[in-house]
């Protein structure tokens, strides 16, 4: 059993590379649909933000962002999505939240954590980097300060088409 | 044979992925595997000061293993869970055990999404149906069988049908749902040009528990087989103001949660929002009455839910005011607001300085029902004259009923420059020990606590940053005063170590007031991440590196995985 397993394991890390977009639709802040699988951003990279209203790095790290942003998007004309986890007992509050900090990214809200579930994200804050071929290059679990350094580089490595080790 | 079975389905599920990893080349041709994998360990030593439950078996386990396989509009899953020799303490025990309940394959095409197996799912706002796990709650509540999705133009429709995962069996009972919703901004393209927004939906949810009288001392309940629940929803929204609400109503459904009685249940929610430049503010109101649905009518607990009403009262995340008297929602009835406002101060104003202030305004006030129980009837047994009680239970005004929670926070967020950055919290918290999860001594039913926060972060420079954290709970009631302080200390991308203590200051005796100490390392490499905590744990939510979790009371070595591949 201890042996299946572990080849199990193996194999599965062998095969994840270069996983896609799952066919999900999601809500935006104004109740549009945005389908998951058909996201485009002209061969420039996409970032997937999983976060929520009361998870504190989240906060954090969209803040943090924030401070750089203007400036790595000129740079690498990356496509921004958070999207929130937040359940129906705080749906209500995340437009307003947002807005109350000028937050510059798209919304899309996954509150029965469709999307979350699909992509095997256990806790918010988790960042996917989508390449220009809309596969997933990259993906960090967690926050702390400096984190987003490696997300910069990773965006501008993704810009110029260079491989990004995972 | 069950676990050659499983054995037979690891080595199938092995030999195929070994194959593919084999000869899968670049282009993805072999679609894609996506998986999760968490480990949850603990070694406890006995505690007699915090009266931490013995543990004969020393370390438990909760682990699982969920794989995710996409190809084109084809996708299929499963999800092997192990909690061995029990599952770690705070976690319902009835999970104790191993195996393979959560599979599933589905096929999507051109908004048509068909799932057979597991799988998760919310009407509305979940007031008539919701599915979702929590891992670290011991909540998981999927519904096994068959759903049809269909999203066209704005026009979503969906229909379930299945039975319930009841820990290790499944509900004896089945759940047969239909959710419709039209979103008229994405349907007619006037609308959508337009500063309207108008989205409009309603469910139908009907549950078949097998079972036809019940008796009670003298009385034989009729019971109702199957039950329905109805709601409609609303959203409307011009520019940047919205208003949504939903109503449902549930015919009659005597259950142990509400005593047997045939009263239908109702449950109404309303919000309304704005957003402007830099802020924001929602109010909320809801009532509750007689609204606790399950597969089961005996089941109590977290056990076999089918609907889910949402809290109506800030999340918080600071460890004392989101876990000492967190508010759970009755179903049995309740009625309540919440306003909540956020706004920055903007970048570059004299108060603003050059990143802005942040402001967040909270307050929520919850009350019960008043009911009048309906009089006793009086019945003829055995030639002897008995009372029973009134089946349909009760009756309600509009008034106010008993104060079930309150609770006024403020939370100021100054970044002062690249370095430096203060959070600053005051809460203030009335609380009715009855409604709560958590209650230690009982004496007075009563709380009314004040609780400040002060959260200092120094980012010495790009990668290692030191955080602070002090936190104080004033209280006359209960257990009394808290304090508690945390010291952290992160090396990025990898490292985080911190300290943490608790202390129960003002608990009434002495003999009690008692530290907490725990000491946490965490690791991260991408989305793989190691922690290794040593410590007394109190019951609540920790935030540690960067992800938060719960952890439920008790004193020893905790290690953690959780990886995404």
């Amino acid at each position: 059993m201890k042996r299946v397993l572990s080849i199990m394991l193996f194999s599965v890390l062998g095969v994840a590379t270069y996983a896609q977009l799952p066919d999900i639709a999601l809500k935006d802040l104004d109740g549009n649909s945005v389908r998951i699988s058909e996201l485009k951003n002209d061969g420039k990279p996409i970032v997937i933000n999983f976060w929520a209203t009361w998870c504190k790095p989240c906060v954090l790290e969209l803040n943090t962002i924030q401070d750089d942003f203007e400036e790595i998007q000129k740079e690498t004309g990356v496509r921004f999505i958070a999207v929130s986890i937040d359940d129906s007992r705080n749906e209500p509050k995340i437009a307003p939240f947002v807005k109350s900090k000028a937050w510059p990214y798209e919304i899309l809200l996954d509150p029965n954590e469709e999307l979350k579930r699909s992509l095997s994200v256990q806790n918010p804050p988790h960042t996917f980097v989508i390449d220009g071929n809309g596969k997933v290059v990259w993906q960090h679990m967690g926050y702390t300060l400096g984190d987003e350094s490696v997300l910069f580089e990773v965006l501008r490595k993704v810009a110029r088409g260079e491989s990004v080790e995972k | 044979m069950k676990k050659h079975l499983l054995l037979l389905g690891a080595s199938l599920v092995g030999f195929i992925t070994h194959n593919i990893a084999q000869v899968a080349p670049k282009e993805n041709n072999w679609g894609t595997l996506t998986g999760l994998a968490g480990v949850d360990m603990q070694y406890y030593t006995r505690d007699n000061i915090i009266a931490a439950p013995i543990v004969p078996e020393k370390i438990r386990m909760n682990s699982f293993l969920f794989l995710n396989y996409r190809k084109g509009g084809f996708y299929a899953g499963a999800r092997f869970e192990f909690y061995q020799p029990k599952p770690l303490l705070g976690i319902d025990e009835r999970f104790q055990g191993q195996g393979v309940p959560y599979y599933f394959a589905g096929y999507q095409y051109k908004g048509l999404d068909i799932t057979a197996g597991g799988f998760y799912e919310q009407f509305g706002n979940g007031l008539t149906l919701r599915s979702y796990e929590a891992r670290q709650l011991g909540f998981d509540n999927f519904i096994q069988g068959f759903r049809i999705k269909y999203n066209y133009k704005g026009i979503t429709v969906k229909g379930v049908f299945g039975r319930q995962r009841d820990f290790w069996s499944w509900s004896e009972g089945t759940i047969r749902g239909f959710d419709g919703e039209v979103n008229f901004s994405e349907l007619i393209p006037k609308i959508n040009k337009s500063i309207f927004r108008l989205t409009v939906g309603g469910s139908i949810v009907s549950t078949f528990r097998p079972g036809e009288e019940k008796v009670i001392g003298i009385e034989t309940l009729k019971l109702p087989q199957n039950v329905t629940t109805a709601s409609g929803r609303l959203n409307f929204g011009v520019e940047n103001f919205t208003l949504s609400g939903e109503f449902a109503y549930k015919f009659n459904d005597p259950s142990a949660a509400n005593n047997y009685i045939y009263k239908p249940g109702t449950a109404a929610l309303v919000t309304a929002s704005y957003s402007g430049n830099n802020w924001g503010m929602a109010i909320g109101a809801k009532r509750i009455d007689n609204f606790d649905s399950r597969m089961d009518r005996e089941a109590v607990g977290n056990r076999l839910m089918v609907n889910w009403v949402p809290m109506l009262n800030k999340q918080h995340t600071y460890n004392l005011a989101a876990s000492i008297y967190p508010y759970a929602v009755q179903y049995v009835g309740e009625q309540g607001l919440q306003a909540d406002l956020n706004f920055t101060i903007p970048r570059g104003s004299k108060l603003g300085g050059k990143y802005g202030l942040d402001i967040a305004i909270n307050a929520s006030i919850v009350y019960g029902l008043d009911t009048t129980n309906l009089p006793a009837r009086q019945t003829v047994f055995e030639g002897d004259t008995v009372l029973t009680p009134d089946r349909y239970g009760y009756t309600t005004s509009g008034r106010l009923g008993q104060q079930y929670f309150q609770d006024f926070n403020i939370e100021i967020t100054k970044k002062f420059n690249k370095k430096l950055k203060l959070t600053v919290m005051y809460m203030q918290l009335w609380a009715n020990l009855k409604t709560l999860t958590v209650s230690q001594l009982g004496k007075d039913p009563f709380v009314h606590a004040h609780i400040g926060v002060a959260d200092f972060t120094w980012r010495v420079n790009n990668n290692h940053s030191l955080r602070f954290e002090v936190e104080g709970l004033y209280t006359k009631q209960d257990q009394g005063s808290w304090l508690m302080g945390l010291v952290e200390w992160t090396f990025a991308p990898h490292w985080s170590v911190s300290l943490m203590n608790q202390y129960n200051v003002g608990h009434p005796q002495v003999e009690k007031r008692v530290n907490y100490p725990l000491g946490s390392v965490v690791y991260n490499m991408g989305s793989h991440r190691f922690q290794l905590s040593y410590g007394r744990q109190r019951a609540g939510v920790l935030c540690i590196g960067g992800v938060c979790r719960a952890v439920p009371a008790a004193n020893g070595l905790t290690f953690g995985y959780i990886g995404s591949f």
